[in-house]
């Protein structure tokens, strides 16, 4: 092999420094500036992405009749109860039973466990047992009107007895309860959670049929107590 | 014919010329190289920095679109929650209907299972869900006949309300036939 002599690596000097010069400048500068292009690039996707999006929910928000929104909201929430007190339960139960010539004979409640209503929680049971006594020849009627009204009502057990004509039921309830739930964050609302499926918007149209339990009025807890400043009659 | 380089390929050019040649030729390969790379470095300049330009115009425009289109989505947010809202609540409302057993429903069936008005149901009791035990009375003897075609109409598949039925005890007290029988529903 011939010697590179020293003339010739002089020569090469130059172009040697100002290659790697070059390859520093490419990994150092240009190659960080594709990679940043390309994540831009990236980005860009995205925000065409959340633009479209949103301009879906645009288009579908101006598309839905208000008016029938606000039926349908109205329905829903006739559907569940309006107060999660199992009172509220028992007091629907007998007003169904009032109509059909029942009255309540007796009734119990499991008020569940007592505290600050948690926002935005899921559905709470409400539930209640009651004996109701009238005529024997209306109680499905009586049980109808409560399986299919609103608040929706579901009977978890049914017995009856008879005594000639007179009959007496007992029911155990449960209807549902939903706390408030405050809006969630616009940007994270798609439009999957706005758009009602088929067999939703079925629903819908099913609890517009139903009949609403009315004339049901009880007395909210004001949460103030009244002291009776009395003596302890076991301290006389 | 190659410089200093006769027909016969014998080097005619004294030593030191040879040398100029070689490094004449050698100094134009540097500088072609060189040209070369300077060339390169430059368009790879150029094209990041436009490529990196263009992206971050884009970019930059497809941001204002989307903070456009954002504040109309946030004009009518209002509308957007009742929306959520009310797909919320409608979920709700459906899992609580799911597998829900009605009574009226299912009892009205039971009803339904002697249209003839002289076999009557006294009484019955659900033993689950879709198995019901009926009480009831007959009239006449005729009408017994009519118990049993009703209960083989049944076990025939023959009914659209009920898979099956079975008589558990049949007695004649007076003139009145009681029967006690188990109804499956479908």
């Amino acid at each position: 092999m011939r010697e590179i002599e020293k003339w010739q690596l002089r020569l090469l000097l130059w172009p040697v420094v100002l290659t790697g010069i070059f390859l520093v400048f490419v990994v150092k500068i240009i190659w960080p500036k594709i990679e940043e292009t390309n994540s831009q690039l990236k980005l860009a996707e995205e925000v065409k992405q959340k633009t479209k999006s949103v301009a879906e929910r645009i288009n579908y928000i101006n598309l839905v009749d208000q008016k029938a929104l606000a039926e349908n909201e109205s329905n829903v929430s006739a559907a569940l109860m309006p107060d999660k007190s199992p009172y509220w339960l028992v007091m629907l139960a007998n007003k169904v039973g009032e109509n059909f010539g029942y009255s309540l004979v007796s009734f119990s409640v499991s008020p569940g466990v007592v505290g600050e209503e948690k926002e935005g929680g899921g559905k709470q049971e409400v539930r209640a047992t009651l004996a109701l006594s009238g005529p024997k020849g209306k109680y499905i009627d009586l049980l109808w009107t409560i399986e299919n009204s609103l608040p929706i009502i579901t009977v978890n057990d049914f017995k009856m007895k008879s005594a000639g004509e007179v009959a007496e039921v007992q029911l155990s309830l449960t209807a549902y309860y939903l706390p408030k739930k405050e809006g969630t964050d616009l940007s994270k609302l798609s439009l999957k959670d706005l758009v009602l499926e088929a067999k939703e918007a079925e629903l819908l149209g099913k609890l517009a049929g139903l009949e609403r339990i009315s004339g049901v009025e009880i007395a909210s807890p004001s949460g103030q107590g009244v002291r009776y400043e009395r003596e302890n009659p076991f301290m006389l | 014919m190659r410089d200093g380089f006769g027909l016969d390929g014998l080097n005619l050019l004294p030593s030191s010329a040879k040398f100029q040649a070689k490094r004449v030729k050698w100094q134009k390969g540097v500088r072609v190289y060189l040209w070369f790379l300077g060339i390169l470095w430059l368009v790879l300049v150029v094209v990041t920095a436009l490529w990196w330009l263009i992206v971050k115009y884009g970019l930059v425009n497809l941001e204002k679109k989307y903070q456009g289109v954002l504040a109309s989505y946030k004009l009518l947010a209002g509308e957007a929650w009742e929306n959520e809202k009310l797909k919320y609540k409608t979920k709700v409302v459906g899992e609580m209907l799911t597998g829900r057993f009605e009574y009226a429903r299912t009892i009205k069936k039971v009803g339904e299972l002697f249209p003839n008005q002289r076999i009557r149901i006294n009484d019955f009791e659900l033993a689950n869900k879709k198995k019901f035990l009926v009480k009831g009375e007959i009239d006449d003897g005729p009408n017994v006949d009519e118990l049993e075609r009703r209960i083989l109409e049944i076990n025939r598949g023959e009914s659209e309300l009920f898979s099956r039925a079975n008589l558990l005890s049949l007695d004649l007290a007076g003139l009145i036939w009681n029967f006690q029988m188990e109804v499956e529903l479908k």
